[in-house]
């Protein structure tokens, strides 16, 4: 957990030093007319103090607890879920959400190891055309179609 | 409008069809939330808020409030049954819940879980329509000075107060005011932070960071961990009926929690989760036979479960009184007022009192409907966890994509949501606590606009917010809370030598 809490705090230190050169871009007036740059510097030094601060707190304490990290296949499961949620947001625009959500759906029953292809197509179909209909029908969401209804 | 003229008013508004439609799909919605281990109270109402756009605003707020309720009620079901907390307030609830199941007294538990659930629940109303008209009144001579340290005590409290490291709650709750100064900025206009993309110009909305934060993170902790379904203990109506001693164990502690619970509530922070806890240990420490706590004592299951459902009414006064949530659900609720074009805050009951004596007088209903739906429907409640965990997880994650593309129709929300769900989950594997994160989204805006305006107020001279009383004030309360735990650990210190040199001589 040490070097998982480290690493966070010095990705966090360097997020605040571009969160503050791109600060000091924006006018910061005076204490009297503060422009819209003084809130942001006043943010990102909060932000780098904190880092620091939980880098050496990493650095200085004796016990740790072991981090509960996902190996083999539940690390490919939640990597699956996330490039799952990335596929949709790449065929959401081109396929419509009827295929797209489709798709995600059977992706996740896939990687979630439920049993019977007849199922798990006749779930996607379920959920990704019940979904579509709940929004886009009942509450008139105008969610893209795609390809299908130029 | 005095309270009883309001609650009356609230009542027609209230009961019309539509809003009791709207309560009671809420209080479904809600224990379904609390019942399935996972989402919680935020991520629910973020999934569900799309879908209250086109509502009248009491009627989205009836039904958002009832799901931030319901979710209390619900979460106690599956500690009793499975020993797994619905949500994080129903943690302590395993503790004597599932002893009591596993002495087949399931039903009592759950029973005294939901009674005293519509107790505190109803208690905790009562308080709300009390307390909260009082504070707008007060806070209606509230200018930015105050606003600015309203909103900066009621961050660094949560911070200190949410659990784990302070400096670990700080970087988050910096990163959330981070986010929140993406887009136009409200004095000037100048765009901040857009690095040239259109979209980020209205900024990022508050619902994809927290169904990220507190959705998408849960679901990929669920997909690691995926396993079979639990093992639940089934529950039959003719059980559910506690015996008088059991009773009478529970009563006080009800009420102790009832009050417990709505004091807690006032506080930022978790304050369901703290409520509960402060309520157990508070039954343990006043009980005659302590070393039953832990092995099935119905005042366990009692005084935490009023607590946290007393909480949540309390959590609603500093929202509807202030405009200023105390907790992300509270935050949700508000970005949900906001969308309907109602701005919370001392006029609120005023402008809008459909809106806020129509919440008030929904909460007796919906407590009421969540009573009746939550013991005769236990059947339903408990088969629902057997529902395989991969079509819960596919359904859920469809949901929320839909949802979250839906609020604006943007591409680059459901982009937000994904990072953020990836910062969440990293986030909790490290043991952050991301509660500031979410409130600093909300009232990073509002904290910005008010320092400036007190800075224009002042010609530049901070002491403006220690000079008028109420802002004074809370800073004081808040150097207080900053610095409380290490002067308490100096003094305990010192008295340890002193100790150790009375002993030596």
């Amino acid at each position: 957990m040490r070097r998982a809490l480290f690493g966070t705090s010095i990705a966090a230190l360097l997020l605040a030093v571009a969160y503050l050169a791109e600060a000091m871009r924006y006018p910061r007036g005076t204490m009297a007319e503060p422009g819209p740059g003084l809130f942001p510097l006043a943010v990102g030094a909060l932000m780098l103090i904190a880092a620091l601060a939980t880098g050496l707190e990493a650095r200085s304490r004796k016990t740790w607890e072991e981090m509960d990290w996902p190996r083999g296949s539940d690390a490919l499961r939640v990597l699956a879920v996330l490039m799952a949620s990335l596929g949709y947001v790449l065929l959401l625009p081109r396929l419509g959400h009827p295929v797209a959500g489709t798709l995600v759906t059977l992706a996740v029953l896939q990687v979630m190891q439920l049993r019977g292809w007849v199922v798990k197509l006749t779930l996607s179909l379920v959920i990704g055309l019940g979904s579509y209909y709940l929004f886009a029908v009942l509450l008139g969401v105008p969610l893209p179609t795609g390809i299908w209804f130029r | 409008m005095n309270a009883l003229d309001g609650l009356l008013y609230g009542f027609s508004v209230a009961l019309s069809v539509n809003n009791v439609l709207a309560a009671l799909v809420g209080a479904l919605v809600g224990t379904l939330v609390g019942v399935l281990p996972g989402i919680g109270p935020p991520g629910g109402i973020a999934l569900l808020l799309p879908i209250t756009f086109g509502l009248k605003p009491e009627t989205a707020l009836i039904m958002l409030a009832a799901i931030y309720y319901g979710a209390y009620y619900g979460g106690s079901t599956t500690s009793i049954l499975v020993n797994v907390p619905g949500e994080a307030a129903s943690v302590v609830t395993c503790f004597d819940g599932y002893q009591m199941a596993r002495k087949g007294r399931a039903g009592a538990a759950l029973a005294v879980a939901a009674i005293g659930s519509f107790i505190a629940g109803t208690c905790g109303v009562i308080g709300l329509m009390l307390f909260a008209p009082t504070l707008a009144r007060f806070a209606l001579a509230f200018g930015p000075p105050e606003y600015f340290a309203v909103a900066l005590v009621g961050l660094l409290v949560l911070s200190r107060i949410s659990g784990g490291s302070f400096w670990q709650a700080l970087l988050v709750l910096a990163l959330g005011l981070a986010l929140a100064t993406v887009g136009m900025e409200q004095l000037t206009a100048l765009p901040r932070y857009t690095f040239g993309i259109i979209q980020l110009a209205q900024g990022i909305d508050l619902v994809p960071v927290a169904m990220g934060l507190f959705g998408m993170a849960e679901v990929m902790i669920i997909a690691e961990k995926a396993g079979g379904l639990p093992q639940v203990n089934s529950v039959r109506l003719r059980e559910l009926f506690p015996t008088l001693s059991e009773w009478g164990r529970a009563i006080p502690a009800i009420l102790r929690g009832s009050a417990v619970g709505f004091l807690v509530g006032l506080v930022p922070g978790p304050s369901a989760t703290i409520s509960s806890f402060a309520s157990y240990n508070l039954e343990r420490r006043i009980s005659k036979e302590p070393h039953r706590f832990g092995q099935g004592a119905i005042e366990g299951v009692a005084g935490p479960e009023a607590a946290n459902n007393s909480a949540t009414s309390a959590a609603m006064a500093p929202l509807l009184a202030l405009g200023i949530p105390f907790t992300p659900a509270t935050a949700l609720l508000l970005a949900a007022l906001m969308v309907q074009g109602v701005q919370p805050g001392p006029l609120l009951i005023q402008d809008r009192p459909e809106v806020f004596w129509g919440v008030v007088a929904s909460m007796y209903v919906g407590n009421a409907a969540l009573l009746i739906l939550n013991l005769p429907l236990i059947g339903m409640w408990v088969s629902l966890l057997r529902v395989p965990q991969p079509i819960m997880l596919a359904l859920i994650m469809v949901f929320m994509l839909i949802g979250t593309y839906s609020v604006n129709n943007s591409m680059l929300d459901v982009v937000v949501l994904i990072v953020m769900g990836a910062v969440g989950y990293w986030l909790r594997k490290l043991k952050f606590e991301v509660a500031p994160l979410i409130l600093a989204v909300v009232l990073g805006p509002l904290m910005e606009k008010s320092f400036r305006q007190s800075l224009f107020m002042s010609q530049g001279d901070l002491w403006i917010f220690v000079q008028r009383p109420v802002s004074g004030t809370l800073l004081a309360v808040l150097v207080v809370v900053l610095l409380a735990p290490a002067l308490w650990s100096l003094v305990a210190r010192r008295r340890r030598a002193g100790g150790n040199q009375a002993g030596q001589s």
